[in-house]
């Protein structure tokens, strides 16, 4: 195996790869997620951040997945590594909805605020900024809807 | 909602407040009420922030996102094809183990088995009896019997190989510039005589230099000593050169560049029957050169390089000599329609060439400097000649940039190539008489909606941008989605037009005033607000009917090259001096100027994807990043 076969492979694992290892199909992913979820509701959020993590190894393209591993983590007392799921969240080329990043960027500054004020009002401005364009985004960050 | 119509309420952006929000919630949907609370949360009142937040945690239950994850669809098996990849991977899976158990790991890849370990471990977490025995059986046993065992024991051979390269990488890498002029390694490139003749520059140009090359550098106390190229600015090369027992930098003027270096060194040079290749410096600071000819292998300096030089420089007069009279020769020939579709993986060595008598393209598209071992830029240029039912001569270019961290399928570029493909025959349509703006908008349609079906059918989730344009009849019309660009220069590289990034950062720069009102956002300048391939959100196209004069030139480019100065206002904004002008903006003007110099479309497009992108990445000023650029130059 050449190195341009093996750099194929393992980029290939990053961007879904192991999901096709396993012959996962979309139900079984979303087993996986519904335990999650379920898990996070109870408030196990260890477990919970454990199983989002490898949801968003195993489902690289849907980016919500680190904005749940955030909150799990966040859940956990985790801050640092909540913000760190956040950012990788806001890194992605289209992350979502402007009401998906208004939330994650309203959790940011309320994880960062007691260490970096500054950060946590950027996060604040952005999100009045990004929100400008929904009326959905805009009724979150006003607090009027989850 | 339009940020205008928010401003009608005093925007918490600007820091006024109402205190009209009984009024607003009089008449109001819930729109209007969200936006009085909203105009009267401070964006810089954080404890007011903190205290709304804190106030309502308890009751915060999940998002919206998180409750539809409670109602997942009954599992089922995978289909014969879904098991046959997972076959297929299995035994890819073993073979990288084989490699790896073996030692083979090289530096080339420690990056990439870094991010691929990293996304093992959290994925081989679900190996946790909480979590494995709470999964239905099907699922339970296909993590079991397929995933676990494989993925343990690549990630536990390649991790502990790979740590062992990195700390040999790292030892390298902290080796100083003293050790690194001791044992000067060079890379040798051919000379391309034809190129510097076309392009107007000359052998000892600064534009020759990349970042890292070596250079010969005059010092003021008469001598000369080895450099290494960090840099370009308006009125020099940037180098580091060893002074005494510490690194000094050092700027080179373009007269001392070319008084010390006749040829660059690197050069690889045909002449003749002999080859030459310019090695380095030698003790009386002139250039030395190992020549090979019918004689046979010489190692020769001082004033046989010099005159090697001088050979080569005739060499280019000539052939510019023979360009102006072949300029000024009269009729122009058929022009032969050409369409070239770069795409789905594919990279430049040289850049390709269109010819017609209306115009002439270059298109450059390769992996970049430091990103990946793929490209999943597409690019195309064509022509469609005058003639058998053609009215006009129609020359075509476009740019289009997959997004690098979205889905994939098996083929490199595939959305992007779907995107590309569509505009090529969109734009041999328009020359045939269909209309423009209205053809190209349906290239987008239709790139779309085959790119939805493709991501529908694999369950992957690819994007792309579009960006492409027909030169016909002394306009340019052009279509963009996404935050690739198309900019039109004058012949001397200044900015007349270009296009609009959709781009999360350029959008709200463009309604700031001043630019440091949203400096918080130019962490999304990656992010893209429209794209092809999303089914839920169909891309917003922008479209432009440009007049071009003689010797203007259309720019396409993807964001690899248009982002070429992001870095550096980022790092500006690091060291907290906001830019008055957006990255993009600069990085157009840049462009101008290096296109304008380089002679040809043809050299341009080079110039531009390869060298000026390449020299930005390892500047640090510029995001590694696939790159393409396609340039039509309008003749005259």
């Amino acid at each position: 195996m050449n190195l341009e076969e093996r750099l194929a492979l393992l980029g290939g694992l990053t961007k879904g790869g192991m999901r096709d290892l396993a012959g996962l199909t979309a139900a079984d992913v979303g087993a996986v997620s519904h335990f999650a979820a379920a898990a996070f509701q109870s408030k196990k959020f260890e477990i919970s951040a454990k199983a989002f993590a490898a949801l968003a190894a195993l489902e690289p393209d849907s980016p919500l997945h680190l904005v749940h591993l955030a909150h799990a983590l966040a859940g956990q007392g985790d801050k640092v590594g909540a913000v760190e799921a956040i950012d990788r969240f806001l890194a992605q080329e289209r992350p979502g909805s402007a009401a998906d990043m208004v939330r994650a960027l309203m959790l940011r500054a309320e994880l960062v605020a007691g260490t970096d004020r500054v950060g946590a009002e950027n996060d604040l401005k952005a999100a009045h900024i990004i929100a400008a364009g929904s009326p959905l985004a805009q009724q979150i960050l006003a607090g009027s809807a989850p | 909602m339009s940020i205008g119509r928010v401003g009608h309420l005093p925007s918490p952006v600007r820091g006024e407040k109402t205190n009209d929000v009984a009024a607003v919630v009089a008449r109001a949907p819930a729109e209007q009420v969200a936006e009085a609370k909203l105009a009267q949360v401070s964006h810089v009142d954080i404890d007011a922030f903190i205290e709304q937040r804190s106030g309502r945690a308890a009751s915060r239950g999940l998002i919206p996102s998180m409750i539809a994850l409670l109602s997942p669809a009954a599992p089922k098996p995978p289909s014969a094809a879904a098991t046959a990849m997972a076959n297929s991977l299995q035994q890819a899976l073993g073979a990288l183990h084989d490699v790896y158990k073996d030692g083979l790991v090289t530096e080339g890849e420690i990056a990439e088995l870094g991010g691929a370990l990293s996304a093992i471990g959290d994925v081989l977490a679900l190996q946790d009896p909480a979590i494995l025995q709470m999964l239905p059986r099907g699922v339970r046993e296909r993590l079991q019997d397929r995933l676990f065992e494989p993925l343990q024991l690549l990630h536990d051979t390649a991790h502990q190989r790979s740590q062992q390269v990195l700390g040999a990488v790292t030892n390298r890498d902290l080796m100083p510039l003293r050790e690194r002029l001791d044992d000067v390694k060079v890379v040798f490139t051919p000379l391309d005589v034809g190129r510097v003749a076309k392009s107007g520059g000359s052998l000892t140009g600064a534009e020759r230099y990349a970042v890292g090359d070596y250079v010969a550098v005059p010092r003021s106390s008469g001598a000369v000593s080895l450099g290494v190229v960090t840099g370009h600015d308006p009125d020099g090369l940037r180098v580091e050169v060893l002074a005494g027992n510490s690194v000094g930098m050092q700027k080179v003027r373009p007269e001392d560049l070319a008084s010390a270096n006749p040829l660059k060194i690197g050069d690889y040079i045909q002449h003749g029957n002999a080859q030459a290749w310019i090695t380095g410096l030698g003790p009386d600071g002139k250039l030395t050169a190992t020549v090979q000819d019918a004689k046979g292998i010489h190692h020769v300096g001082g004033e046989n390089v010099d005159r090697l030089a001088a050979a080569v420089a005739h060499q280019i007069s000539d052939l510019r000599t023979q360009a102006k009279a072949v300029a000024r020769a009269p009729a122009a020939p058929p022009v032969a329609a050409q369409s070239l579709v770069r795409a789905g993986g594919f990279e430049n060595v040289t850049a390709d060439a269109v010819k017609g008598n209306t115009a002439t393209g270059g298109l450059f598209t390769y992996r970049g400097v430091d990103y990946a071992d793929y490209n999943e830029d597409g690019a195309v240029l064509g022509v469609v000649p005058k003639g058998n039912g053609v009215k006009s001569e129609t020359f075509y270019a476009g740019a289009f940039d997959q997004a690098g961290g979205m889905g994939h399928v098996k083929e490199t570029g595939a959305a992007s190539r779907i995107a590309a493909q569509h505009f090529a025959k969109a734009s041999e349509a328009i020359a045939r008489g269909a209309p423009p703006e209205q053809t190209l908008r349906g290239a987008v349609d239709s790139a779309q909606a085959e790119l939805c079906a493709v991501n529908d059918l694999h369950k992957v989730n690819m994007a792309t941008t579009f960006v492409g344009g027909v030169v016909q009849d002394g306009y340019a019309h052009i279509v963009n989605a996404g935050d690739a660009g198309a900019v039109l220069y004058d012949k001397q590289g200044r900015v007349k037009e270009q296009t609009e990034s959709h781009n999360i950062y350029d959008e709200a720069a463009k309604k700031a005033s001043p630019l440091s009102d949203v400096d918080c956002m130019l962490r999304f300048a990656h992010n893209i607000s429209s794209c092809l391939g999303q089914v839920d959100q169909p891309p917003k196209v922008d479209a432009y009917k440009w007049k071009v004069e003689p010797g203007d030139y259309v720019v396409f480019f993807s964001d690899g090259v248009g982002d070429l100065k992001l870095q550096a206002q980022k790092n500006d904004l690091k060291a907290g001096k906001s830019w008055t002008r957006p990255n993009g903006d600069v990085a157009a003007e840049e462009i101008g100027r290096v296109v304008a110099k380089a002679g040809s479309a043809e050299a341009a497009a080079q110039a531009v994807a390869r060298d000026f992108a390449g020299d930005q990445v390892r500047s640090g000023e510029g995001k590694p990043d696939n790159a393409a650029a396609v340039v039509v130059r309008i003749a005259g």
